[in-house]
């Protein structure tokens, strides 16, 4: 019996694990502003990368009959991550109930999404493809590298990230299911219990099936197999970070509450507009946050915000990102890191690791990218100016060393994959989209309320 | 004595109009003289075939004649096994859609059937013999089909049947032979995402694992042990765990297909991967996956392109007839400003328009290209090919097919797809997919090659049951097809879908000798109605511009409407705005 179900989890990890070969590339950054992020900034310097990997950070290294790309005058920093998007995915929310720990947006991934392109244009290499925010807990979540130009959906995953999970405190989940079905949660007290149900019920399922596996081929049927306690279970035994959507100090210390008394360590707050309030709380923890630089007031709970967050919990020692939640502000990460200097005097290093080493630790990544070191994945972004300048325009951007944006190839239509039915117009659409948001997907529960 | 002439004439319209329902006095049947095609990849050879109690007993141009046998001249015509559809709905009533929410306590957990997962369900509870899709799909030739039932996520098992048009008993070959699967997402209850769909499968498959293993561990000792009870669904998996049932997976699109192969990499059934639109790209993945590939025959409509360069002429001499008016009310207005400095940037922006428009339509022809050519491009990797009919009507059959030979797909191929592809996919082979001695008796009797426009099919032999076609004469007044006129008079309500809107209203036909005239209401603009007198009506094509009085603005909408039935679906064209999709249906169907 244990034969099958390590066959069973053999078989899943080894279909997570060995996607097809992804596309690696070798390439020579000549003559930049190398902006190393861990090693300081280095004038007039030369990134090599082979087969997808820095090899080396320096002057004058030459190679025969490499693809070389001239930075003089230009800014070469590690390719940007952000921590919380939405891009990429066919399916945001799963919003049939108010837990679906057993969901995974890594089964939706598309490829063609142009608005990977475009978040390459703006310079950033890799995201975290979350789930929505529907749910007191979501659906587990991808992090992506924009290989743009890749076709199969594997070979976006980033092979080996850890595995990660939404979850989601106050409104919306309260809305969506309270108000939405009339069930349980209808206010941030329902919210803590739907974790706290999960987590409990998760520990009596780990129980039973060690009771069964004690004898697998005795007298007692199986337990039955719920995906949703699997999930439930391996955050329990660590295995899984915690992303949770946020926006009050109460609230998020209700969920360090919560965690504590189950026993769970790995847990980035997201938005946590009020993470200022408790920021050595957060520290104290080990929590980390991942904010807006200045989005808020658009809904109820959003309202006591500021743009110093950022700035005050990282002079609180909490591990915080700056992130996109959109399509179109992940475009511009480099823009919104550049206002903490504004709100909060951040150093340059300390604004840009908002968007690089920073959001790579949360997603535990940052043994691979986030930063220019010798072994690291080759990610690399290219600047006309320094990024956090305004005048700053991304030139070129790099994914393991194949280059996945250039402003010289930057064509009008960079579509990998025409509808062959859909009608032909150049009539523009400027009404309300949802797409690429938090809470894709959902308008049709809000129209039958009966 | 009249009595008797009618009853004579009765029977003969019998013969004709329902020929299957009156028994044949014979039980053999001699094809005489019929150029035979035994088998794709074989020379066509001058033939006969004798079928004797419903199966072939022989085949080739030597064949004895017996004394009793009923003789049809061949006359040359072409001879095919009969066709097979490894994956249809054909002999399924469609069920009607339904809009409303499903009543269940908890939306994260409703039963099964209301989720889309009844996989016990078996196709032979769902076959009606007097469905329409049984004489229709015969009637193009079809002679075997592997039907399957509507529904979710997991609708049920499939059979094999005959179209015999019999009871179930009589005309299935093989019972529950396939498990279905789809990706349609259940209505606001889980899975209502593909996401949720896919988390189910591993679920339910996982659990059928678990409870497959103690129903083993309890057969070979049941002393001491609790006794196996798995629900009907998870018993039904356990043919498909076994590996003794593939499952025919409807993935149509690149990721479907890619995420399909990716349920099957983990749990690795037998896959069937059908109803495929798009899958060239993941021949690699598919290859390695060992799946068998049912194509859809269902192809993107191509670009009329000679119709609208027509239409493009004839707009360029509307605009012009209308910029001298233009320009005096300019006049009127302003000081007339310096002709070149105004127009100059206009027309750029124009140009610019034109070309981004152009290198659109390019993309979208490439596209259509690519979709037309999967199974050339299937066939060139090695990979076999067949079909499946799912969304494709029995009437498109052919001309589809011919399509995709006309792009390059060789004659062979397609045939195999039709016959040997087919009765592979659904392990028939033994007896079915030939003109062999021993195989069923089904044959089909073509006029010309079936890749040739011009064919027409002139007999069906089901299980040695001969099927006669009238064929008709083209009518000349009619549509291109030589399809009879429809009639559209009455009231119709339409809508057009334009992004971040929806348009709708009503047209009014109204007959006017050969043709109609129309009568247009739109929604926002409650009190203006709009007439168009004798537009163009082309079998069940109707076309007919208008501009409606949108505050002096010249705008045309060049509409096309396809008629079927009770409602239409059509394009209207509006300039430089795009072209955008219109629906209508009947507001009192009889």
């Amino acid at each position: 019996m244990k034969n099958i179900i390590l066959l069973f989890i053999f078989s899943f990890t080894l279909a997570t694990i060995l996607p097809a070969q992804i596309e690696k590339g070798d390439v020579l950054i000549k003559n930049g502003t190398v902006i190393t992020i861990t090693d300081g900034v280095k004038e007039n310097s030369d990134v090599l990368i082979r087969d997808g990997i820095i090899r080396r950070i320096g002057k004058n290294i030459s190679v025969e009959g490499i693809h070389t790309i001239d930075a003089t005058g230009q800014f070469v920093m590690p390719g940007i991550i952000d921590a919380h998007s939405h891009i990429g995915i066919d399916v945001v929310n799963e919003g049939t109930d108010p837990n679906t720990s057993d969901v995974f947006v890594g089964d939706a991934i598309n490829p063609f999404a142009i608005s990977i392109y475009r978040a390459l244009a703006g310079g950033v290499t890799a995201s975290h493809a979350m789930h929505g925010s529907a749910n007191a807990v979501g659906g587990q979540c991808e992090t992506i590298k924009h290989r743009f130009g890749s076709i199969d959906p594997e070979d976006m995953k980033m092979a080996g990230a850890p595995r990660t999970i939404k979850f989601a405190l106050g409104e919306n989940p309260m809305r969506v299911h309270g108000e939405g079905r009339r069930i349980v949660p209808r206010t941030r007290m329902g919210v803590e219990q739907i974790f706290r149900e999960g987590f409990a019920k998760a520990q009596d399922y780990m129980a039973e099936w060690d009771r069964y596996n004690t004898d697998p081929d005795g007298a007692k049927e199986p337990p039955k197999f719920d995906m949703k306690m699997e999930t439930m279970a391996d955050i329990l035994r660590g295995e899984i970070i915690i992303h949770c959507h946020s926006y009050r100090a109460d609230e998020i210390l209700m969920l360090l509450d919560v965690l504590e008394d189950y026993g769970v360590s790995k847990i980035c707050f997201q938005h946590v507009n009020e993470g200022f309030k408790v920021a050595p709380e957060l520290a104290a923890f080990g929590a980390s946050a991942s904010v807006f630089a200045d989005w808020w007031a658009y809904k109820f709970e959003v309202y006591y915000s500021t743009a110093y967050n950022a700035a005050i919990l990282t002079r609180n020692n909490v591990v915080t990102s700056i992130n996109s939640d959109s399509g179109e502000l992940i475009r511009h990460l480099y823009h919104e890191a550049a206002k903490t200097q504004r709100y909060g005097d951040l150093s340059d290093n300390e604004a840009l690791r908002l968007i690089t080493l920073n959001p790579a630790i949360q997603l535990g990544i940052d043994d691979r990218v986030g930063s220019l070191e010798i072994g690291k994945d080759g990610d690399i972004a290219i600047f006309s100016k320094h990024p956090l300048s305004i005048y700053a325009v991304p030139q070129v951007t790099i994914v393991d060393g194949v280059v996945r944006f250039d402003i010289n190839g930057d064509t009008e239509d960079m579509r990998m994959d025409v509808d062959p039915e859909a009608k032909i117009s150049t009539f523009v659409d400027h009404s309300y989209s949802e797409e690429d948001r938090c809470m894709q997907g959902l308008f049709e529960f809000f129209i039958d309320r009966k | 004595m009249n009595r008797i002439i009618y009853c004579i004439a009765f029977l003969l319209i019998c013969t004709v109009g329902i020929s299957q329902d009156v028994p044949q006095v014979t039980n053999k049947i001699y094809l005489k003289n019929v150029t035979l095609h035994s088998q794709p990849g074989q020379e066509a050879i001058l033939g006969s075939i004798l079928i004797e109690d419903g199966i072939i007993a022989a085949v080739g141009n030597n064949v004895f004649i017996p004394f009793d046998a009923k003789i049809i001249e061949g006359d040359s015509m072409h001879a095919y096994a009969g066709f097979i559809a490894p994956l249809s709905y054909i002999g399924l009533e469609k069920p009607k859609e339904s809009n409303e929410a499903p009543k269940v306590k908890r939306s994260g957990y409703p039963p099964n059937d209301v989720a889309g997962i009844t996989p016990e369900r078996s196709v032979a509870n769902a076959y009606k013999k007097d469905e329409k899709t049984i004489a229709n799909f015969r009637k193009e030739g079809f002679t075997i089909a592997h039907s399957v039932p509507y529904g979710g996520m997991m609708p049920g098992k499939g059979s094999v049947i005959s179209l015999n048009g019999k009871d179930y008993h009589e005309a299935v070959l093989s019972k529950d032979q396939s498990m279905f699967a789809t990706w349609k997402t259940a209505r606001r209850v889980f899975p209502a995402t593909l996401i949720g769909i896919m988390s189910k499968w591993r679920e339910l498959y996982r659990n059928a694992e678990l409870s497959h293993h103690h129903a083993q561990a309890y057969k070979s000792n049941p002393q001491n042990k609790k006794r196996p009870s798995p629900d009907a669904a998870t018993s039904a998996l356990f043919a498909v765990l076994e590996k003794k049932m593939p499952v025919f997976f409807v993935a149509e699109k690149h990721r479907d297909v890619a995420r399909t192969l990716q349920l099957q990499k983990e749990l690795n059934f037998d896959l069937v991967i059908s109803e495929a639109r798009d899958i060239d790209r993941i021949l690699d993945r598919t290859k390695k996956s060992n799946a068998r590939v049912l194509l859809s025959l269902d192809l993107p409509k191509a670009e009329k392109e000679d119709k609208k360069k027509g239409k493009e002429e004839k707009k360029e001499t509307e605009v012009k007839e209308a910029e001298p008016a233009e320009q005096t009310a300019q006049a009127e207005t302003n000081e007339a400003p310096p002709e070149t400095s105004k127009a100059e940037p206009e027309k750029k922006m124009e140009k610019e328009e034109d070309e981004k428009s152009k290198q659109l339509k390019e993309r979208k022809k490439a596209a259509i290209a690519r979709y037309v050519g999967q199974a050339k491009t299937l066939r060139s990797s090695d990979v076999p090919v067949s079909f499946s009919y799912l969304e494709t009507k029995a009437k498109d059959v052919h001309t589809n097919l011919r399509r995709m030979v006309k792009d390059g797909l060789s004659e062979d191929d397609a045939l195999a797809a039709l016959t040997t592809e087919a009765a592979d996919v659904l392990n028939i082979s033994e007896t079915a997919g030939t003109l062999e001695s021993g195989k069923i008796g089904n044959v089909v009797l073509s006029t010309k090659s079936i890749f040739d426009d011009e064919a027409k099919i002139k007999y069906v032999v089901i299980d040695g049951q001969i099927h006669e076609y009238e064929i008709k004469e083209k009518k000349k007044k009619s549509g291109e097809e030589g399809e009879e006129p429809v009639d559209i008079s009455g009231s119709w309500s339409y809508t057009i879908e334009v992004p971040g809107m929806t348009s709708s209203g009503t047209m009014t036909f109204t007959k006017n000798g050969d043709s109609y005239d129309v009568e247009l209401t739109n929604s926002q603009m409650p009190d203006e109605t709009v007439s168009v007198s004798d537009i163009d009506m082309n079998g069940n094509v109707a076309s007919f511009s208008y501009s409606p009085p949108v505050g002096g603005m010249n705008i045309t909408l060049d509409n096309e409407l396809t008629f079927d039935g009770d409602t239409f679906e059509g394009t209207v064209d509006v300039g430089d705005f795009g072209s955008f999709e219109i629906t209508g249906q009947k507001d009192n169907p009889e």
